[in-house]
């Protein structure tokens, strides 16, 4: 694979749901063997981890119904820790949108409608996760539905502005 | 499978349907959560203390971060759980097979970056309140507080292993009970 490829794979692979190593692993394995190679990689990806996994979370079972004091202490200390590393997950979401490296392919919106978009539909988000009994996938493909909004609403008068040009 | 109280079952059918539905609307492995959390806890079905064990063991097993969905499926409803949510999770992401055909129509269109920004910011929102939530779940205090934003502080460094995070954090957790 070429370095070109690899980056137009990332970008496919941005665009897709899930996991984003799985969707590029099935790539690379389509790109050497068509679908096959793309179930075989992805088989590669997920075998060790998924086995180590559940294996990992049968002991921890097994040893929670043992030793039930000490794992509820030491789950006082995991949770908030949980909480700190998800924050980290949290800013990496929003960087792209609130602070985009510099080499960064170009946005459907200008940075400063960017960042707002991004920043008030967080916080929307979130308040009516809190105060309403909106299924959260409903409240997802509403935000996604107004990203759409706003990039249609400047792609069209970029459009207008280079036909008024 | 084996809920959070007795009475809040779910068959694995619907277990394997609500981490389907979760995935295909994540742009991550974790993105995920905050869909399953609303959807689990609220009823029952699993506790905030599952979440933060699952979300720790995928953390720290080799693989993607998102088999912790898989660490959930197993405390929920055992390894049959575990193996359907492993292939749940495999589902939504081939679909890049298909988004590659069509590569040269939705790769830069921007309706559907603007699509994917409004649902990562949705995320971000919607996974920091059930942040909130799991914190809630053991207290706010100085003690949590300093524990989540020193795991914070170390895992922005990018020099110490979440293994070493998560270990940190238990280790106070057991001294400060």
């Amino acid at each position: 694979m070429t370095d070109a490829e690899l980056t137009t794979a990332w970008s496919l692979c941005s665009v897709t749901p899930g996991i984003n190593q799985i969707a590029i692993t099935a790539l690379i394995g389509q790109k050497v063997r068509g679908v096959t190679g793309a179930i075989v990689a992805a088989a590669g990806l997920l075998t060790v981890g998924s086995i180590v996994t559940v294996f990992l979370t049968l002991s921890y079972r097994r040893v929670q119904s043992l030793a039930g004091g000490q794992i509820e202490a030491a789950l006082r200390g995991i949770i908030p820790a949980t909480v700190g590393i998800g924050l980290l997950t949290c800013w990496q979401l929003l960087r792209p949108q609130i602070a985009p490296p510099k080499n960064a392919p170009d946005a459907p919106v200008p940075l400063r409608v960017g960042q707002i978009q991004a920043v008030v539909l967080a916080v929307a988000a979130g308040a009516i996760l809190t105060f309403t009994r909106l299924p959260v996938v409903v409240l997802l493909l509403a935000a996604g539905c107004v990203g759409v909004g706003v990039a249609w609403r400047f792609q069209r008068a970029g459009k207008e502005a280079q036909s008024g040009a | 499978m084996n809920p959070a109280s007795p009475d809040a079952a779910v068959p694995l059918w619907a277990w394997a349907w609500l981490v389907l539905k979760a995935s295909l609307l994540s742009t991550s492995g974790v993105g995920n959560i905050p869909s399953l959390h609303a959807d689990l806890v609220p009823t029952g079905q699993a506790t905030d203390a599952q979440f933060a064990e699952a979300f720790a063991i995928g953390q720290i097993t080799p693989g993607p971060g998102g088999l912790w969905v898989v660490a959930l499926g197993v405390l929920l409803g055992g390894l049959p759980a575990g193996l359907a949510a492993l292939g749940m999770i495999c589902l939504p992401p081939f679909l890049v097979l298909v988004v590659r055909r069509l590569h040269e129509r939705v790769q830069d269109n921007p309706l559907v970056i603007g699509f994917l920004r409004g649902l990562s910011a949705a995320i971000a929102g919607v996974s920091l309140v059930t942040l909130a939530r799991l914190l809630l779940s053991v207290g706010i205090s100085p003690v949590t507080l300093g524990i989540a934003l020193g795991a914070l502080g170390l895992s922005l460094t990018r020099r110490v292993p979440i293994l070493v995070i998560f270990a940190l954090a238990a280790v106070a957790g057991l001294l400060l009970r």
